[in-house]
């Protein structure tokens, strides 16, 4: 299958100019409707990886083509856009906005694509209850227990319908109850919608959800895993 | 030091580029989704961003106070003689002392802005030497308060113990004018009513007879005449209440006294304050001191609400958000509260001035241009509170703010390596 992300020789050091590399020299494709674990011991450059294919930092050397766009090519705003229509995000801490309800943002990434309100209101519903938190749509953060406030964070990730998911350690700060759930929820939506994923994990327990397990150490892929092969 | 520079010019080419009326389209488009936004960020920290505005509020409270008592000891310079110990916020007429002052150097009496007009000269009367006022209806120095109705044409208030004591009942005539070997000349006026009561204890009003100020410019006139008994105001001064408001009575007073040289109104604000001192005069000083007191407050509280919030503009950009949008976003909040700041600190100033004003004899006033000034004050306070942290956060990546970095005016050049002075 044709990838639609795909990292030739990355290369992350920090500080940018002389320091230590993070990440080596990553090479990695991600295919339509795949579900792709990265795993690895901690430090060994999951984050790094993930927040270079999502847009979020710049490598010192290499690239990142989504869907043929390359990245070097952009400036900011030309990222931030590529955030905005084609990426979702899940991070360890929630990180939802304080200030709003669990509506709002769920809402939040369709209202900066510009979608109509009709079509807003009628997505975030439907994403709501997907994830099971319609009951708490009108809830701030702060009134959301952390599994809770997960599942939002998974509704938000969705809400502009993004051609991947990047979802570092999504688990890492519930307990293994609340942690599965989550993971659930990725394989539903991986399975029933297509939906690709990109779910860094140093539990090795979550290899099973995934199509391939990319192992990571000290900055390199060691090993790719494909599931049943 | 270079990499100070270097921030500094990016800053400034910054704020230029954000003028770039493309810049400006894309803010005025985005604003609909923002506003809500950073409406709900000011509300969810009410506290904190009252605090905020008040402490602008204050500043521009502080400022217009300052800026009023200088007017007015501006105008309060030259000495005050003891006849002349008045509420300072009188019109002087028909000034007749024996050391008269050339006019010009009449700056005891504040100028435009909150002034009366009477006069008050002691004459001859029927119930014996006593001062005469003469006032205009709605003037601020008939308060109302246990006084009788304001007197008609051709009538008198009279203190209730002069009457007492000089048996004269309401509709009774008075005479005033002044007494001379030739006989009497003067007018006869009737009592309208009795000034007691805590009126009674007015050092203006309790000790004299009040009328008209036309009737009393009628009775003056005479002074004006060659052999009249009556002193012939030598000096007259007129201050309006309203631009273009005495003009009538200022062209009846030249008319009624050639001889006097007439001083009129409207000394603007800049030369009351000019009287007070040069360009940096202790004044302007603490003015300056103020300004920038009221505006580093506001600064570091904008600067810590950002701090505290760095998570979550990094979520905002990481989920999409352009940098020029988040810094449309902290800029809203700055308006918000400056614009609050502005509307609590021009409505708490004007009403400490007036309050001040009443306890205070010296004249307290505000010109048109320290409201200006005190807007540029908010304007100064907006800028500076919300534009530099509005500048570190649209500079940020989404990482850097999400992971809670320090934040430099340049995270991309040498300042944020070298990192000496901390950040932000
Ligand atoms: N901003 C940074 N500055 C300096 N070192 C960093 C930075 N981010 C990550 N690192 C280093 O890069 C390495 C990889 O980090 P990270 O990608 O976060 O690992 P993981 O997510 O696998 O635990 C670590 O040694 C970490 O200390
Ligand atoms: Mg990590």
């Amino acid at each position: 299958m044709k990838p639609i992300l795909r990292a030739t020789a990355l290369g992350r050091r920090f500080p940018a100019g002389e320091g230590v590399w993070a990440l080596k020299k990553v090479d990695l494709e991600v295919a339509q409707g795949e579900f792709v674990l990265v795993a690895g011991p901690s430090g060994c450059g999951k984050t790094t990886l993930l927040n270079l294919l999502g847009g979020l930092d710049r490598p010192t050397r290499g690239d990142v083509e989504l869907k043929g766009t390359a990245f070097s090519k952009l400036d900011e705003s030309g990222l931030a856009r590529i955030r905005r229509r084609e990426l979702g995000f899940v991070f360890q801490f929630f990180n939802l906005l304080a200030d709003l309800t669990a509506e709002e943002n769920v809402s939040l990434p369709m209202r900066m694509i510009g979608l109509s309100k009709a079509e807003i209101a009628l997505r975030t519903a439907s994403l709501l209850e997907a994830v099971g938190m319609s009951y708490r749509a009108k809830h701030t953060p702060f009134e959301l227990s952390g599994g809770e406030q997960q599942r939002v964070a998974v509704a938000r990730s969705l809400a502009n319908n993004p051609l991947i998911i990047l979802a570092d350690e999504p688990t890492g700060n519930l307990d293994s109850k609340n942690g599965l759930d989550i993971m659930e929820l990725f394989r539903r939506f991986n399975q029933e919608k297509k939906q690709t994923f990109v779910v860094v994990s140093h539990d090795p327990g979550f290899a099973e959800y995934a199509d391939r397990v990319v192992r990571m150490h000290d900055g390199v892929v060691t090993t790719i895993e494909r599931k049943g092969g | 030091m270079i990499g100070l520079v270097d921030a500094l010019v990016r800053g400034l080419t910054g704020f230029l580029r954000a003028l770039h009326p493309r810049n400006l389209a894309k803010m005025a488009r985005l604003t609909p989704l923002y506003f809500p936004l950073a409406a709900r960020s000011v509300r969810r920290r009410l506290l904190r961003n009252l605090l905020v505005g008040l402490a602008l509020g204050s500043g521009i409270i502080v400022y217009l106070g300052l800026a009023a008592s200088f007017h007015g000891t501006a105008a309060n310079t030259s000495r005050r003689t003891e006849p002349l110990v008045l509420p300072a916020d009188v019109l002087a007429f028909g000034i007749d002392l024996p050391d008269s002052q050339p006019v010009d150097s009449l700056k005891w009496v504040a100028p435009a802005g909150a002034f009366e007009t009477f006069d008050r000269w002691q004459a001859s009367t029927s119930l014996g030497t006593l001062w005469v006022v003469g006032l205009r209806e709605g003037s601020r120095l008939w308060s109302g308060d246990g006084l009788p109705s304001f007197p008609l044409q051709g009538e008198v208030l009279v203190p209730a113990t002069v009457a007492k004591a000089g048996k004269v009942a309401l509709g009774d005539g008075v005479k005033v004018g002044e007494q001379a070997r030739s006989g009497f000349a003067g007018a006869t006026f009737r009592v309208a009513g009795f000034v007691e009561g805590p009126a009674a204890a007015d050092a203006l009003l309790g000790n004299a007879v009040v009328m008209r100020l036309d009737d009393l410019l009628a009775l003056r006139s005479g002074g004006a005449l060659p052999g009249s008994p009556l002193p012939a105001p030598n000096a007259v001064a007129v201050w309006e209440r309203q631009p273009g408001d005495n003009d009538r009575l200022l062209g009846r007073v030249t008319d009624l006294f050639p001889r006097a040289s007439v001083w009129w109104s409207d000394l603007p604000a800049a030369r009351a304050l000019a009287a007070a001192g040069g360009f940096l005069s202790p004044g302007r000083v603490i003015l300056a001191t103020v300004f920038v007191l009221a505006g580093l407050g506001v600064f570091n509280v904008m600067l810590l609400s950002l701090l505290q919030r760095k998570v979550q503009l990094g979520v905002v950009k990481a989920l999409g958000a352009e940098d020029d949008e988040v810094f449309l976003l902290l800029l809203l909040e700055g308006v918000f509260m400056a614009a609050g700041g502005a509307v609590l600190g021009v409505l708490g100033g004007s009403f400490l001035v007036n309050f001040l004003d009443r306890a205070s004899e010296v004249p307290l006033f505000l010109s048109g241009s320290d409201f200006i000034w005190a807007l540029v004050l908010a304007v100064v306070s907006f800028y500076l509170a919300a534009w530099l942290p509005a500048t570190l956060c649209r500079r940020a990546s989404p990482i850097q703010l999400m992971a809670g970095r320090r934040l430099y005016v340049n995270p991309r050049s040498t300042c944020a390596q070298c990192g000496r002075c901390g950040g932000f």
